[in-house]
């Protein structure tokens, strides 16, 4: 199956991982002057769809267009796949839940399933974004709720959320209560590497940390942590679990990532808290 | 000239104090003298058997008579051990008296009374030091990242810290969460947010500036005991500075043999440009011992199920010997005396985050952003 994907020129190493295992013919970014990659590039999305015939078309970075362009898709015949909600989005498409094809979420949630966990009580997730900007700020927001969700089997029906930036340097924090009183934290960093995880139990804790889990190399300077390469990365099963069964439209593409990027605006105009119902 | 030799008052060993602890860190410093041990004539016969025990093994007199205690010429410092409830009015007295102050965590049990020790210290001069806050290893290496300018400008910065400590168990009765109302402990629980959370509000406060808004959460529990009080075991605070800077902070009891050093203890430091991830018990040593890791009883001693006053072993242990930088703190109070300068956290400091804490309780329990500052009746 064709695929054609829409990526910022930072995701280049995830292009390369997916297209070394998938069928990728085309790969499109409207901004993009330089791409570093071996992809057929667009910078014209209907050119693009001419040329690769893809099936289906994923766009992993959001930007300010992209409704326009996930509508000249699905106008095509192209299934659209999205890694986040869709800014002014007109109609439902499969978005989000990236995470669900991670092997560490996968982990956390059998462990948190594991009657010795008992209730959840508290979870703290720390998650850098891909590319610097408000829009992949407000998309690894809605991602780390939605992974929140998942791994805690309920949702909260309203958040507080605080922002503050510098230049395109974003910084999101989101707290709620769970309806089960669970408490939820969630904070968005400018470093794409950032991959923190805490949830605590009545049973114990499910930890995870991208600062112990990477490859320690050692130099004069000192010791820096790198990611390893070996584990795939979420999106090939994301892109894949979506190849084999296509994914129903998701809750994300519509009014809750709306909200939460109206009170991601409002977050930082006021620079104080905002309460967020969706 | 040798340099002065400063004499030191312990008031009371209350339970809920770490009084006990600071006794070696003051035996062990060449500048300090245990004078004595005293209280007020009305606690309960267990506190005053304690107190004469401990003065009865440091080899000194226990007195009743405060005011007698505090004036005595010989002594130079007060090192406040009391409850929370009593402690404005001692260091109120003890400040007026000319005494500088070891003071453990809180300065009063309301923004009243933190204030009221606060304009004490400011009106008499003395010097007076919280040294659980700003001396730590957390604190420590906090300092050095923000120092070093790697970050780039800092956004905000997110503390957990949590005690592994106690038996979670169901939680079989559910009051609704109620704000302390000034007052902290009960016979079987103390509120966790302010005991644990304070470490973390005072390590924001080395890193941020004025705090504008608080936004609290409180309803989680892991004990029953805290349940069916509707008081925290545990809570998380989001606040903004005057600058629209962000800190989150959790805070807590979790339970024992939950994590390899007895709880985490970790600031996220997010900048523009790096992000740093530091962690108060680090560096260390692991050690899985098999006796340890098989045969150990973790359940508390059932006559301090809290284990306010121990906990189980830890695998893995911190290289420093001063994580919580009392000594460290010891050593500033002196210099502060000597030099006739504050100590890096003073009483001014303990009063506002205080403050903060206090707003986090009002908005966890009307679940809305609180500004502050807040009136001083709280």
């Amino acid at each position: 199956m064709t695929i054609a994907l829409s990526a910022h020129p930072a995701l280049n190493p995830l292009v390369g991982q997916l297209t070394a295992a998938l069928s990728i013919k085309g790969l499109y970014y409207p901004a993009r002057r330089n791409p570093n990659t071996d992809l057929p590039f667009f910078t014209d999305l209907p050119a693009m769809l001419q040329a690769t015939s893809p099936r289906i078309c994923a766009f992993l970075s959001p930007y300010a267009d992209l409704h326009n362009d996930v509508h000249t898709c699905l106008q095509a015949g192209v299934a659209v796949l999205c890694a986040g909600p869709v800014p002014k989005a007109n109609q439902p498409i499969a978005s989000g839940g990236v995470h669900r094809g991670s092997p560490l979420f996968t982990k956390a949630l059998q462990k948190r399933r594991d009657p010795s966990f008992a209730e959840p009580v508290y979870l703290r997730l720390v998650a850098g974004v891909q590319e610097p900007g408000l829009l992949p700020a407000w998309w690894a927001a809605c991602g780390q709720l939605a992974l929140a969700t998942d791994l805690l089997g309920e949702s909260p029906t309203q958040v507080h959320l605080c922002a503050n930036r510098h230049g395109r340097a974003y910084q999101v924090a989101l707290t709620a209560t769970a309806p089960s009183g669970a408490s939820i934290q969630l904070v968005v960093a400018p470093q794409p590497a950032l991959a923190e995880l805490t949830l605590l139990g009545r049973g114990g804790v499910i930890s995870s940390s991208a600062a112990h889990s990477g490859i320690a190399l050692a130099s004069t300077k000192g010791t820096q942590v790198v990611p390893d390469a070996a584990t795939p990365p979420a999106e090939l099963a994301w892109l894949r679990d979506f190849c084999e069964k296509g994914n129903a439209p998701s809750e994300h593409s519509g009014d809750s990532g709306q909200a939460l990027l109206s009170g991601l605006r409002r977050a930082l105009r006021t620079r104080q808290p905002v309460l967020v119902a969706y | 000239m040798p340099a002065e030799t400063y004499g030191i008052l312990l008031v009371s060993f209350s339970k809920h104090s770490h009084q006990q602890h600071f006794i070696s860190l003051y035996q062990a410093h060449p500048r300090l003298r245990i004078i004595g041990v005293a209280d007020y004539p009305d606690i309960d016969p267990d506190l005053r058997a304690y107190n004469q025990q401990w003065a009865s093994q440091l080899g000194v007199p226990y007195s009743e008579d405060l005011g007698e205690s505090i004036n005595d010429p010989a002594i130079n410092i007060v090192s406040v051990g009391c409850e929370i409830e009593r402690r404005s009015a001692l260091i109120v007295r003890a400040a007026e008296a000319g005494k500088h102050l070891w003071i453990d965590k809180f300065p009063g049990a309301t923004l009243a009374e933190s204030e009221a020790s606060a304009a004490a210290v400011e009106r008499t001069g003395v010097r007076a030091i919280i040294p659980g806050y700003a001396y730590g290893t957390l604190a420590q290496h906090t300092r050095q990242v923000l120092a070093s300018g790697d970050l780039g400008t800092l956004l905000g910065v997110h503390v957990d810290v949590m005690f592994g400590k106690g038996w979670p168990r169901p939680i079989t009765q559910r009051r609704a969460f109620v704000a302390p109302s000034g007052r902290w402990k009960y016979p079987d629980i103390k509120r966790e947010l302010l005991t644990v959370g304070a470490y973390a509000v005072g390590l924001i406060q080395e890193c941020l500036g004025p705090i504008r808004h608080v936004v609290g959460h409180a309803g989680a529990f892991f004990f029953p005991e805290h349940g069916a009080h509707g008081c925290d075991d545990f809570g998380t605070l989001t606040m903004t500075d005057a600058d629209g800077r962000v800190a989150t902070l959790c805070g807590g009891r979790i339970g024992t043999a939950s994590h390899p050093q007895g709880g985490p203890s970790r600031a996220y430091l997010i900048g523009t440009r790096q992000s740093a991830t530091v962690d108060a018990k680090r560096p260390a040593l692991d050690a899985y011992l098999r006796d340890y890791s098989t045969s150990y009883d973790y359940q508390p001693d059932p006559q301090d199920p809290m284990q306010w006053h121990g906990g189980p072993p830890v695998p893995t242990a911190a290289l420093s010997e001063d994580t919580a930088g009392l000594a460290a703190g010891l050593d500033d109070l002196v210099a502060a005396i000597d030099n006739d300068r504050p100590p890096r956290y003073g009483v001014r400091q303990a009063r506002d985050l205080m403050e903060i804490i206090l707003a986090g309780y009002r908005a966890a329990e009307c679940n809305a952003a609180i500004d502050l500052p807040l009136e001083q009746k709280l």
